[in-house]
């Protein structure tokens, strides 16, 4: 059988179905504080260093009501001014399961994911924000927040 | 008949480790054994303007009697800033002030006839904890939360980096060590300039592997040139970072730094794998031990003249005897099993290995660095607390007889450790075994069993050589405590925990079992599952049973499972509920365990009223402190005191330390 091939560029394009994803999960980002903003960038196979990363990173934004979708530019070499709080760099197929998460299945992927690799973590802000802000809460109902040192 | 007398397990010698304990030559210096004591992260016993404090000096008086032929100091930041500080109250070497604690734990070193090293530590990426940053070879943002906001290094502040550096090896030699060690240990400044993940700089301290390394070798060159020949210089270098996948160094990659390294002058190579941020473990539990070991080989083959150092996941003395005499390495490095048992070296040259205790692996010891508190161990309850009197074991002022119902963790250590003061100890335990519900616990581990279970045999062991009497199949009630009055004078009750079936809404004809007799394998289970209560003991029996072919779901009320597992273990235990493909129902009521199954409701989206069928329930949760005795026992014996889960259920690492206290202070 031949192996599934991801579009990825057709699957971070489609912003009406990154909406639908987030209106299907009601509860994941609750906590955070409204103006939040969490970045998601694909990197292929991750066979590219983030050094070289440049293109199409994929923005929620946290409102009142809900989370929207945006698209900004973003380079590597900018990484400090990447104007978001965390910042998710996943490889195609992640990409692909986030697009068509619902929220149990996004809670069950997403630490999987993390455990074998397949998505970095970057938190762009310091931890009393993340704190502050509601991301450590988001991260517990994500099931991201046992990640740590010393394992 | 002539009596036999039985051989017992506290007799049987460990095997004889002649390499281990050969002496040998490194450099000038005649070293008595192949054992080098690694730095092991930091203590946070100390000060938070970086001065030593009596507390860290007592631990390292006790470091220096383990009987290591290379004791290294714990990491010093060579700053005044603090921006290589990684732990709030990590020792500083920037400054001539410093020295006199320094002079005295090299002296402490040699007078137990070891040789002195004194590791400078800049955190880099982890670094800058005082601050509102950290620094770095080029911006790269936190993968861990607990660190600092990244800012780049200049050329200019490379330069002072390196002069701070060779000026704390300066003060190192001059406090009376005899070497210096840096180190690129889990992801610390060096290794973020010699990682293609940490260092993306275009000048002449990134790109190529060479130009990544320029700031090592520039490094070691000013070290050598202010400490000279005579005095070695250790380089803590990665094998593999773990962090490939995400951008780092490949292990080749690694490889070529030791080869840049060495020809810059690199004395002795301390070899470590994995970064704090990896997504790999890399010494937890759950690596098998010696896992590691084919890295170091591949040093000892591309770099033969190089002294290697190395001890990653290698906790035991005749698994490094073994890795001596295959080639593996010149010098055991070892940390974490001599924070659990600082005799554990002399006990292995003594052939007593059996009274040893063993690391399980538990990270107690680094995790808690990263919430700011000073370390500890699971299984050794003095560390840190070397210098009070209430954590050694004194002799009794008055010999007392002493009845500990309950042969788990905390009941032993109470138990042994009374015993080791002079007090006459007998054991009462209503099973036939030693061990409580570690024994469950090691039963059914997936991680590496091996560890709880050397727990159990170590108090076996210990209860025979300090002529502990232990009298199995014998559960004390009031009535028999009557019969017993005045022959003890003292009793502690290590009675454990229990699931609180009486807090479940249990219907008659109801297949329900205790966890704990599952773990214990005294119960019989069917082939569909559910587990009520996702705590530590029913993931445990969760796991184990998806293990072993049966279908399981688990259920708990919490929203999430795991409410009372280690942080350090939590992790471990969600992967393996997801690897295993086992369901939870979270976030619900229980409203009856019936004959069918287990009726719930709420949960995820709210869920109705539903049966979850099952062949077999276990009852996993919820857990309440098994204190019948005590109301009764308060009015038979002069002394009545409790330990242990029978207290407040909690995890080993209470059970352990809570059982020792009070047998140093009954």
């Amino acid at each position: 059988m031949d192996a599934q091939i991801i579009d990825t560029e057709t699957i971070l394009n489609d912003k009406d179905g990154w909406q639908r994803m987030l209106d299907a999960c009601p509860n994941a980002f609750t906590t955070i504080d409204p103006g939040g903003r969490i970045g998601i960038f694909c990197n292929g196979d991750f066979s590219t260093s983030i050094a070289q990363l440049d293109g199409t990173m994929l923005v929620w934004h946290v409102e009142e009501d809900g989370v929207s979708v945006d698209y900004e530019r973003f380079k590597r070499q900018h990484f400090h001014r990447a104007n978001v709080d965390l910042l998710f760099v996943v490889d195609d197929d992640t990409l692909a399961m986030m697009h068509g998460a619902t929220e149990e299945v996004l809670v069950e992927e997403l630490v999987k994911r993390a455990n074998h690799g397949q998505i970095i973590l970057f938190f762009m802000i310091g931890r009393d924000e993340l704190e502050d802000f509601g991301y450590y809460d988001f991260l517990e109902v994500v099931g991201l927040s046992f990640l740590g040192p010393c394992r | 008949m002539t009596a036999q007398k039985t051989v017992q397990k506290s007799d049987i010698q460990s095997p004889e480790l002649p390499k281990l304990f050969e002496p040998v030559k490194f450099g000038k210096y005649e070293l008595t054994n192949r054992v080098k004591y690694g730095a092991c992260c930091v203590s946070n016993f100390n000060n938070t303007d970086g001065s030593i404090t009596p507390r860290e000096l007592a631990r390292m008086k006790v470091i220096a009697e383990t009987g290591c032929s290379m004791i290294t100091n714990q990491g010093a930041y060579a700053d005044p800033l603090g921006e290589g500080k990684a732990y709030y109250t990590q020792i500083a070497l920037y400054d001539e002030k410093f020295l006199p604690q320094f002079e005295t734990i090299a002296e402490y070193i040699h007078d137990n006839q070891a040789m002195a090293i004194q590791q400078i530590l800049h955190a880099g990426r982890y670094g800058g904890i005082d601050l509102g940053y950290c620094v770095q070879p080029s911006v790269v943002p936190q993968t861990l939360p607990h660190f600092r906001p990244p800012r780049e290094m200049t050329k200019e502040q490379i330069k002072e980096c390196i002069d701070q550096h060779a000026y704390a090896s300066e003060l190192s030699i001059k406090a009376g060590f005899d070497g210096v060690e840096i180190t690129s240990f889990m992801g610390y400044l060096l290794a973020n300039f010699l990682s293609s993940f940490t260092n993306q700089r275009t000048d002449e301290y990134g790109g190529s592997v060479e130009n990544r390394a320029r700031f090592l070798v520039e490094l070691i060159d000013a070290i050598k040139q202010r400490i000279g020949d005579d005095h070695p210089l250790i380089v803590r270098l990665n094998g593999a970072e773990l962090m490939d996948q995400w951008g780092g160094n490949t292990v080749d990659e690694c490889f070529e730094i030791m080869h840049i390294a060495a020809k810059a002058g690199m004395d002795m190579l301390s070899l470590t794998i994995g970064w704090q941020e990896a997504p790999e473990s890399s010494i937890g539990r759950d690596v098998p031990p010696g896992h590691w070991n084919y890295i170091a080989k591949r040093v000892k083959e591309e770099l033969p003249d190089m002294p290697l150092a190395y001890g990653g996941r290698l906790p035991d003395p005749v698994m490094a005897e073994e890795c001596l005499n295959e080639g593996v390495m010149d010098f055991w490095e070892v940390c974490r099993p001599l924070l659990a048992d600082p005799q554990l070296v002399i006990k292995a040259k003594e052939r007593r290995l059996q009274e040893a205790k063993v690391c399980v692996g538990s990270l107690n010891c680094l995790s808690r660095l990263f919430r700011d508190l000073p370390y500890t161990c699971t299984v050794n309850p003095a560390l840190g607390h070397e210098y009070e009197p209430e954590y050694n074991i004194s002799p009794a002022v008055t010999v007392k007889r002493v009845m500990v119902v309950g042969a788990g963790p905390s009941g032993m250590e109470a138990a042994i450790t009374a015993a080791q003061r002079g007090h006459k100890v007998t054991v009462y335990e209503k099973t036939n075994a030693i061990g409580g519900a570690l024994r469950g616990y090691a039963a059914n581990d997936l991680a590496h069993p091996e560890d709880l279970q050397h727990m159990v045999s170590y108090y076996e062991v210990m209860a025979e050589k300090h002529n502990i009497e232990v009298k199995f199949g014998v559960e004390p009630t009031p009535k028999m405590m009557r019969g017993l009055l005045h022959e003890f004078d003292a009793v502690i009750l290590a009675t454990g925990a229990m699931v609180d079936m009486e807090a479940l809404p249990i219907s008659d004809g109801a297949p329900v079992v205790d966890a704990f007799d599952v773990a214990k394998g005294e119960a019989e289970v069917g082939k569909s599952v559910a587990v009520v209560g996702g705590g530590k003991i029913g993931l445990t029996l969760a796991e184990s049973l998806k293990d072993q072919g049966h279908d399981v779901v688990v259920i708990d009320e919490n929203k999430r499972i795991g409410h009372d597992v280690a942080p350090t273990w939590k992790w471990r235990h969600t992967s393996w509920i997801k690897e295993l493909g086992i369901e939870t129902v979270t976030g619900v009521k229980v409203l009856d365990i019936g004959p069918e199954g287990v009726k719930v409701t709420g949960g995820k989206d709210d869920a109705g009223e539903r049966t979850i069928k099952a062949d077999t329930i276990i009852a996993a949760g919820p857990i309440r402190p098994n204190q019948a005795l005590f109301q009764d026992f308060q009015w038979m014996v002069d002394e009545l005191h409790g330990t242990g889960d029978a207290m407040v259920p909690g995890d080993l690492t209470l059970a352990i330390h809570s059982g020792f206290r009070l047998g140093c202070r009954i």
